[in-house]
């Protein structure tokens, strides 16, 4: 069976005119994958751009609305929203997308609450209960897209808790709280991955890797480079980043081999490595534009530096594809 | 999706010949690597290439008293090219010196033309002088990651210099950009174009995200050509998809799709339209890679439309909210039609 990888490569090699490409790509496209792809696309995109005017809509705090219609509105938004969720049934899209809108709504209705009230509560009240009065619906949606936006409500709660208050109060500091959100990132991967060995097949999809991964090496990059490029931060950030990358390698080499996830690990390892390099330089020679042989020495060492970094990524790279991407045959 | 034989049956293409190059492909000892692994090495070669020009920028400033970049730095960036070119010509096995030479022909283009830049006080010498080092690329047709830099870079010139030539309306020349990528997509040339046809694909979104993010929003009610550009590229692919389509069915749900999507080119700003016909660009074709970076770029530019300084957030709102009812009527024709699951 053709892929359009073929098609390319048939036609790289002169062996199918450009004429004729288009047609080619169109034999070997799967119709039915496709198809449903779009429409998931259409329905994911059509409720986040109604929810998003939602929003814009009550951030705009109309004041010829008065405090009924407002929450009229919203309440009723809601009670469409879960009534939809209910009668389409969870199991299908539209009823995923349904619940996910009600969840949303509940946001917009504290939101509605806090302009109503002037509570002058801090933000962070106002997501913690968000993702407190939404858990039940996340966990009964069986929708990974659906813990996702929990996970994001969830994400903002944690970090304007510790900036509005941990970290005022002196009881954490900025690059503990990074951390923390970061393993945080980690513990959900780790039960990802928990929950697909025990048969939770809706969170199977490659897709939930990948964004957990990245945003748990991400969240744990910055602090990490912030500290070996002598910004900010303490030794504990790069040995978290440190740790969770090799816990990482190890766990999409060896237990649940994934060539894509482990591309995320070699690059976020280069980009650390190359951060690194400069720290070393620069303790050793220096980037001092009062004297200019070092400087060109230790900018020219740098570029080596960056180079061989991204070829050893290129090099590992390679190895690992032939060994966890079997030849098609 | 079709076997082997019924394929080459239907384009008429010798059998024999094209079994033998997928053969001989599957047993290559070195695969051309996923997109991903082209995103990571492109960063990486990007990033080396920002190095490299620092070195030549301090080296010339220190060691020669070079002050401004001028004829002498372009000549440098020149002789850095064709050395990179060189490099790549001489390397088969070295995975170190073809991540180096990369870099030093991507630095040496920049080098080259933002020398020309300074010299000339003309950006559209430089961006001339960057389409032809592309031109050269695209003719040895080696790296990926590399003809990607260097499209961008005269892509990126050629940008600055239509802003700098117009006070307004720049966009709506930008986003001629889109269609024309997309035209390399479906009917590419002989040579591999398809990492110069992605930078033009992009060229509308990151002018978007730009100038959103530096000094001068693009989206708002004006910019009416930049999005009938748009709406007219997602048209033309979905007829193009319709025609190649045989179910009645699917015909229908390829006119929703186009419909809705024209609609919404009409209401969202130049950004998330182009972004658009990526996505409609992905569905034509059946392409994966830039259905990711479609959805991508739409989930950035739904959210930066809050920032509009042209408008209120009342009218931001209706607009989204017109926006979602749309795409949502054209979810539930497709319903309709039986071309979506449920």
């Amino acid at each position: 069976m053709p892929t359009l990888k073929d098609v390319n490569a048939i036609h790289g090699h002169g062996l199918l005119p450009g004429a004729r490409y288009f047609a080619a790509a169109s034999a070997v496209r799967d119709d039915a994958a496709w198809a449903t792809w779009a429409a998931r696309v259409i329905l994911a995109l059509g409720a986040g751009h109604l929810l998003a005017g939602i929003l814009s809509f009550f951030a705009y705090d109309w004041a010829d609305l008065s405090a009924f219609a407002k929450f009229a509105t919203v309440e009723a938004g809601l009670v469409i929203a879960l009534a939809g969720a209910w009668f389409a049934g969870i199991e299908r899209a539209i009823g995923q997308v349904l619940l996910i809108a009600a969840s949303i709504l509940v946001g917009v209705l504290l939101a509605v609450i806090g302009q109503v009230y002037n509570t002058d509560a801090d933000y962070y009240v106002l997501f913690v209960a968000w993702a407190v009065l939404i858990l039940p619906w996340t966990l009964a949606s069986r929708s990974a897209a659906h813990w996702v936006v929990w996970l994001v409500v969830l994400h903002l709660a944690l970090s304007l808790y510790g900036e509005q208050v941990l970290i005022p109060e002196g009881r954490l500091t900025e690059s503990a709280l990074e951390i923390g959100l970061g393993a945080l990132a980690a513990l959900v991967l780790a039960l990802r991955e928990a929950a697909v060995r025990k048969g939770m097949a809706w969170l199977a999809g490659a897709w939930t890797r990948i964004v957990l991964l990245i945003a748990t090496l991400g969240l744990l990059f910055w602090p990490a480079v912030a500290y070996v490029l002598d910004w900010e931060g303490e030794i504990h950030a790069p040995a978290a980043f440190v740790i969770a990358l090799a816990l990482a390698a190890v766990a999409y080499r060896r237990w649940l081999p994934d060539f894509a996830a482990s591309t995320a690990v070699i690059g976020f390892a280069a980009l650390f490595a190359i951060a690194l390099g400069y720290r070393v330089i620069e303790e050793a020679i220096g980037f001092d534009w009062q004297d200019e042989t070092r400087l060109v020495a230790s900018v020219g060492l740098l570029v080596l530096w960056s180079a061989a970094a991204m070829g050893l990524a290129a090099k590992l790279l390679q190895a690992l594809r032939r060994r966890l991407e079997p030849r098609p045959s | 999706m079709t076997d082997l034989a019924s394929f080459c049956a239907t384009l008429k293409l010798d059998e024999a010949a094209v079994r033998r190059l997928l053969e001989t492909e599957a047993g290559a000892p070195v695969r051309p690597p996923p997109w991903y692994v082209l995103l990571l090495l492109g960063v990486g070669a990007w990033i080396t290439a920002l190095l490299m020009i620092a070195f030549v920028a301090v080296f010339l400033g220190f060691a020669l008293n070079v002050d401004e970049p001028g004829l002498g730095s372009a000549v440098i960036g020149a002789a850095m090219f064709l050395c990179g070119l060189f490099i790549q010509a001489k390397t088969k096995e070295s995975v170190f010196a073809e991540q180096f030479a990369i870099a030093l022909v991507a630095a040496g283009a920049a080098i080259a033309a933002f020398s020309l830049w300074f010299e000339s006080e003309n950006l559209w010498i430089a961006a001339a002088a960057a389409a032809a080092l592309a031109a050269i690329d695209i003719w040895r047709n080696r790296y990926a990651q590399q003809q990607f830099l260097l499209a961008s870079l005269a892509i990126g010139l050629g940008v600055a210099a239509v802003s700098d030539a117009m006070a307004t309306g720049s966009v709506d020349i930008v986003a001629l950009a889109v269609p024309f990528g997309a035209w390399l997509y479906l009917r590419p040339p002989p040579k591999d174009m398809r990492p110069a046809a992605t930078a033009l694909l992009l060229a509308m979104p990151f002018y978007a995200l730009v100038t959103d993010s530096l000094f001068d929003p693009t989206y708002g009610s004006g910019r009416w050509p930049a999005r009938i550009i748009a709406m007219a590229a997602i048209l033309v692919l979905a007829w193009l998809r319709a025609r190649g389509s045989a179910a009645p069915n699917a015909r229908l749900s390829h006119l929703c799709i186009a419909l809705a999507a024209a609609a919404v080119c009409l209401l969202l700003p130049p950004g998330g339209s182009a972004a658009l016909v990526i996505l409609m660009l992905a569905f034509t074709l059946g392409h994966w890679p830039l259905a990711i970076v479609g959805v991508l770029l739409e989930i950035y530019f739904v959210p930066r439309f809050y920032y509009d300084l042209d408008a209120s957030l009342l009218s931001k709102s209706w607009i989204l909210m017109a926006v979602g009812a749309a795409l949502l009527a054209a979810y539930a024709a497709l319903r309709r039609s039986g071309a979506a699951a449920p």
